[in-house]
């Protein structure tokens, strides 16, 4: 039955593939969505957990703005005043508390964004590996390894940043995070490159007890301007900035798969009105409904799996294009993969597609199995 | 009864209604086939021929009367009972061949086994007996009009059935090999198959053991 369903297929093989690919892009996109939710959410969660920290103090505002300057770096409208690094220090919960200042300038016609950071800040990012000396004076940088190579700067090289001259003293080894996307000064060179001295874009503070997270906020926000923001927060004020390209998405998703179940209706229902006579002598020679229902249907379902297979594998192909696609399209994108994919995803993507088979294939077989085998004979 | 009766209609009739009129389109047909008959129908377009053949092929059901097959009765029977019968009793070649395009000659031939039919496999036996032994592995569109219907009278024969009913058999076919499928045909039933062939062609006719001439539904003679 299977083959015989197949070799039905293979006799119009140009609509037979155009109906498949039909249901693959609907497919590619389920994947592609199923991928991107995982791949977003992982990269958020990575990038939130590359700061090294649980808790952010910032100055008070939006909270969407810190979210995106954490997660992607720029230019903070408003600052934390330094003296304020000291008061959270001694907050009972805090084990380290650094200060961090982040501003961008253009070089040549490139946005560069600049951190500074002191040693606590780089305490907290333990996984660093670093080689050369990190800020041994006030004029040293912090590269990372495809900057400096892009740059063709190695250790001991002059770096020109604002009209000033900078020495690179240490090389960051890629770490597949926004991170890689910075250059690092020391924080009090970085304040005075551009003019705010004594000025904080946010405090990093890493808890002794995760559990006392509540207790550290409530103390940050004593101090006034200032207000606490836990990763949570911030994976969540994310979460809701990157759901409306994610609901877009989905919609497209499901526009694209009715689509291809009416690919598969049309095809298969006109193959029906083609081979009425052949229906009929297949009932005359022993074919009961059940058989050409089952007949029938088989052939739809295995254009679902086709285009079900293609369309796994297209996003897999093409996973460059896409990311950079999104990218292009959804704010605040972290770092690394977008795109994660995964077995169970491709194992319900691939059953949505045969689900799309029996759904799309199953009015066709019905009116197929109804069919007279003396009407569709005399039809000769 | 004989076991040899295969076919014993008493009054079979069909009547189609068109709108407020009733169509008679067959009416009241006795008929007897033995195994080993050669029976030829003929008559003009719309005398009933195709609905003889239809409610001898258990394609369609009548609306009075009695047929037996092979020793049961049919008439009355559901259509799921029905293909149980097509697929044991019956075997259908028809004017057009009908063969599956992308099917091999082996395939078509085994398709009704495809579809139930629980006959022991003969499958090479038969394309041996239609002389297509060469040919076995080739698609319809690599045969002649006359291989095509001697792969279609193969395929006829995959259930083992006990009546072959062949429907203008010839029709598409030019003299002479219209003649080497009558003659396949007649050899059928010399082994003991009851074969009932529709045609208009009066040569074929002539080779026939008995003749039944249909005019608006009913069986005017019997030579």
């Amino acid at each position: 039955m299977v083959l015989l369903a197949f070799k039905n297929l293979v006799r119009r093989p140009v609509r037979s593939i155009l109906t498949a690919v039909g249901v693959a892009l609907g497919i590619a996109m389920l994947f592609t969505s199923f991928s991107l939710d995982r791949g977003l959410d992982q990269g958020m969660q990575r990038a939130l957990a590359n700061t090294g920290a649980q808790l952010l103090a910032v100055a008070k505002g939006c909270p969407y703005e810190a979210a995106a300057l954490l997660i992607h770096g720029g230019v903070g409208g408003r600052y934390l005043d330094e003296a304020h690094l000291d008061r959270i220090r001694q907050l009972p919960g805090v084990g380290l508390a650094g200060g961090l200042f982040m501003n961008q300038l253009i070089e040549g016609d490139r946005p560069v964004i600049v951190m500074g950071m002191d040693a606590v800040g780089l305490a907290l990012k333990p996984w660093w590996v670093v080689r050369g000396r990190p800020f041994p004076d006030p004029l040293s940088a912090i590269l990372p390894a495809d900057k400096a190579a892009r740059l063709g700067l190695e250790i001991d090289d002059p770096l020109t940043l604002g009209g000033r001259s900078f020495i690179v003293t240490a090389i960051l080894e890629p770490t597949g995070s926004q991170d890689d996307q910075f250059i690092y000064l020391p924080l009090g060179t970085a304040q005075e490159l551009f003019g705010a001295a004594g000025k904080l874009t946010a405090v990093a503070i890493q808890l002794d007890d995760l559990q006392a997270v509540g207790e550290v906020a409530r103390g940050v926000e004593a101090i006034p301007d200032v207000q606490a923001i836990t990763m949570t927060q911030v994976l969540g004020t994310a979460r809701t900035l990157m759901g409306a390209a994610q609901a877009m998405v989905r919609s497209v998703t499901i526009i694209a798969i009715l689509v291809g179940a009416i690919g598969i209706l049309n095809a298969i229902m006109t193959a029906i009105f083609e081979r009425t006579r052949e229906i009929g002598m297949m009932k005359a020679v022993g074919a009961g409904a059940g058989d050409i229902l089952m007949l029938v249907w088989t052939e739809s379902i295995l254009l679902g799996l086709a285009g079900g297979l293609l369309g796994v594998t297209l996003p897999l192909a093409v996973a460059g294009a896409i990311d950079a696609a999104v990218r292009r399209a959804i704010p605040f994108t972290p770092a690394g993969d977008i795109l994660a994919f995964s077995l169970p995803a491709a194992v319900t993507s691939l059953g949505a597609a045969i689900a799309l088979g029996v759904a799309a294939g199953l009015p066709p077989a019905w009116r197929a199995a109804r069919i007279s085998p003396m009407e569709a004979i005399r039809s000769e | 009864m004989s076991d040899d009766l295969i076919v014993q209609a008493q009054g079979l009739s069909k009547v189609y209604r068109r709108g407020s009129e009733s169509v008679r389109a067959l009416w009241r047909a006795d008929l007897r086939v033995i195994r080993g008959q050669f029976i030829a129908v003929a008559g003009a377009s719309g005398s009933g021929k195709t609905t003889l053949l239809n409610l001898l092929g258990c394609l369609d059901r009548p609306s009075s009367g009695s047929y037996r097959l092979n020793g049961r009765e049919v008439a009355g029977l559901s259509e799921r009972e029905l293909v149980g019968i097509r697929r044991r009793e019956v075997g259908f070649v028809f004017q057009q061949f009908h063969l599956i395009p992308t099917l091999t000659v082996r395939e078509n031939v085994q398709l009704p086994r495809m579809f139930g039919a629980q006959a022991a496999d003969r499958t090479d036996e038969l394309i041996d007996r239609v002389g297509l032994a060469h040919r076995r592995r080739h698609l319809p569109r690599q045969l002649s009009g006359g291989e095509m219907q001697r792969v279609a009278i193969a395929r006829a024969l995959a259930n083992h059935p006990a009546l072959l009913l062949a429907d203008e058999p010839t029709g598409n076919l030019d003299t002479a090999t219209g003649r080497q499928v009558v003659e396949m045909l007649r050899g059928l039933s010399a082994s003991g198959l009851a074969v009932v062939v529709v045609t208009h062609n009066p040569a074929i006719a002539r080779q026939a053991d008995q003749i039944l001439n249909l005019t608006d539904g009913l069986i005017r003679e019997e030579g």
